[in-house]
């Protein structure tokens, strides 16, 4: 046991390092940055005052950077482990499948906080300067649901990079992502005027994809709604647990027959 | 030496392929759709395809932005989200609706049983119906300013900009300067010349400038012959009853009497047409006695 768990810790310094190697975050920052300033400097009709605008689409960027950096960090794990093949020293530690697995998953799970945290903390510098608002419980509430996400997506990233290539596994994960997000919380609605082929689809859509709108709290924070019961949001971290372990079961089916 | 599996080798192997069935399907797509768009699809004669194309997307991004302005007034609540309100519109289609709704959306009522997804939802996605106050009315101009740069030949984008600056942010002479600007942009468009005379007359009390909004508002609807809708007759209506409005301030009774004569022929039964009949009444009672 001490010994998985000195795999598994070694395993998500890897990601880690693997991640700021790669200066992905760097891009992603001056390019927020690039997109942002000039935007925070707006002031229609000389009215200054306005702030909503500015929240919202610094909002929608970390959602975007912090689900691609997510994305990539996962997809990229397993495929470039075979490639590289540096699976076989792995599994010559000796580490166990489910060891790595885990580890990994871990990891990718690890760096796609580590972002995450960078892209809150100048998402509040930047709001806090412009708006004068440093910190509200709605904001701990979209920086703790929004972590639930990062975990649902890098087990959907890690489980389809044991199925598809990356890039098949990138386009369709980010595919069902969005689209969860825009028609998740209409699914229901949206099947009831369909033919019945086109029900069941949507039915078993509205079972079987991620709810990924159930850790969006963008609309309460940007437009200053109250915060959401806890309770709420532990069924929502609740259901990330359970979807990321669904996906990790599926993951490990995956890997455990996979031949190399 | 070369590492990669042999899988993925293969996988190359078919990129060319699949390249080039895609790049041949693009074509085909292309070439019926320039067939179609010279002959059967309405445009004018001298629109190329990439003014068509780059025109209707500055429209559907202004249209899009323009929809943020009334999600922003609405505190974020998209119009699609508030299924009960949909069902309070559709219910009290065609009354007086004074744009307040008390019901507590909290539990969607369409939902019968426990659903635990529609439980989640209701609750991380506030769906209560509020309005912005007019003193955050700042917060809607940057996208208004966003749509009408998108599209300067988005009509809505001056009305709504105008009436945000007007009325709610009590800014007439910026509004003024607005609608100024969407004039200029859409020449043909009586709807913006209506909008001027309403603020000049209404919040401005400048007449002078209102009658020559609304006498030019009057050429640019007259000038409309082609499909005319029930709000293209009803902006007809709104332009004569102003200025029969104006005419009955200065006692000018016979301009009255040839306005009220176009709008009663225009639509009789109409309430602003039957005001004005009964201004020229009034009017014409006065100057007997």
């Amino acid at each position: 046991m001490k010994i998985a768990l000195c795999q598994i810790r070694a395993l998500i310094k890897l990601s880690l390092l693997e991640l700021y190697r790669r200066k992905d975050i760097v891009v992603v920052l001056i390019l927020g940055a690039v997109l942002l300033l000039p935007l925070s400097f707006v002031t229609p009709f000389g009215m200054s005052g306005a702030g909503i605008y500015f929240n919202e689409i610094a909002l929608v960027m970390v959602w975007l950077f912090s689900i691609l950096i997510a994305l990539g960090v996962s997809s990229r794990i397993f495929p470039h482990e075979f490639e590289k093949r540096t699976i076989y020293a792995l599994l010559a530690k000796p580490a166990s499948r489910g060891v790595i697995l885990i580890g990994r998953y871990l990891g990718a799970l690890a760096a796609a906080v580590s972002a995450l945290c960078i892209f809150y903390a100048a998402y509040i510098l930047l709001c806090g300067f412009k708006q004068g608002v440093w910190f509200s419980e709605v904001l701990l509430q979209a920086f703790v649901l929004h972590v639930g996400l990062m975990a649902v997506i890098v087990a959907i990233g890690i489980a389809g990079s044991l199925i598809m290539t990356s890039s098949a596994n990138v386009t369709l994960t980010l595919l069902v992502v969005f689209g969860m997000l825009f028609f998740g919380g209409r699914l229901p609605a949206l099947a009831a005027d369909q033919s019945a082929f086109a029900k069941i689809i949507l039915y078993t859509a509205n079972v079987l994809a991620p709810h990924v709108e159930f850790f969006d709290l963008r609309q309460r924070l940007v437009h200053e709604w109250s915060a959401v019961s806890w309770l709420v949001c532990a069924a929502a971290m609740a259901y990330a647990a359970l979807y990321s372990a669904a996906a990790l079961f599926l993951a490990d089916f995956f890997l455990r027959r996979k031949r190399f | 030496m070369n590492h990669r599996p042999h899988i993925y080798a293969e996988r190359d192997a078919q990129l060319p392929l699949l390249l080039a069935l895609a790049a041949l399907l693009l074509a085909a797509a292309l070439q019926s759709a320039l067939r179609l768009s010279s002959r059967e699809l309405p445009q004018r004669s001298a629109d190329s395809i990439l003014t068509m194309i780059s025109d209707d997307t500055r429209r559907v991004v202004s249209g899009t932005m323009m929809t943020k302005v009334d999600e922003y007034f609405h505190g974020g609540v998209k119009a699609q989200s508030c299924t009960v309100c949909a069902a309070d519109e559709a219910h009290s289609e065609g009354a007086e609706d004074d744009h307040h709704h008390d019901h507590d959306h909290a539990t969607p009522q369409h939902v019968t049983g426990f659903n635990p997804v529609a439980w989640i939802n209701a609750r991380i996605h506030a769906q209560e119906h509020r309005h912005l106050s007019d003193q955050r009315s700042v917060e809607l101009l940057p996208w208004v300013v966003a749509a009408s740069r998108a599209s300067p030949h988005n009509i809505q984008a001056y009305e709504v900009g105008s009436y945000i600056l007007n009325r709610m942010s009590d800014k007439p002479q910026i509004a003024v300067g607005f609608i100024k600007e969407g004039i200029k942009n859409n020449p043909e468009s009586p709807e913006l010349e209506v909008t001027l005379g309403e603020m000049c007359y209404n919040t401005l009390k400048d007449q002078p400038q209102a009658a020559a909004a609304f006498e030019r508002a009057l050429a640019k609807s007259l000038a409309r012959t082609k499909n005319l809708t029930e709000d293209d007759l009803f902006l007809r209506l709104k332009i004569y009853f102003y200025l029969g409005r104006m005419a009955k301030d200065n006692h000018e009774i016979a301009k009255l009497r040839e306005i009220t004569e176009q709008a009663l022929e225009l639509k009789h039964e109409n309430v602003m047409a039957q005001s004005l009949a009964k201004w020229l009444k009034e009017e014409e009672n006065l100057n007997k006695e």
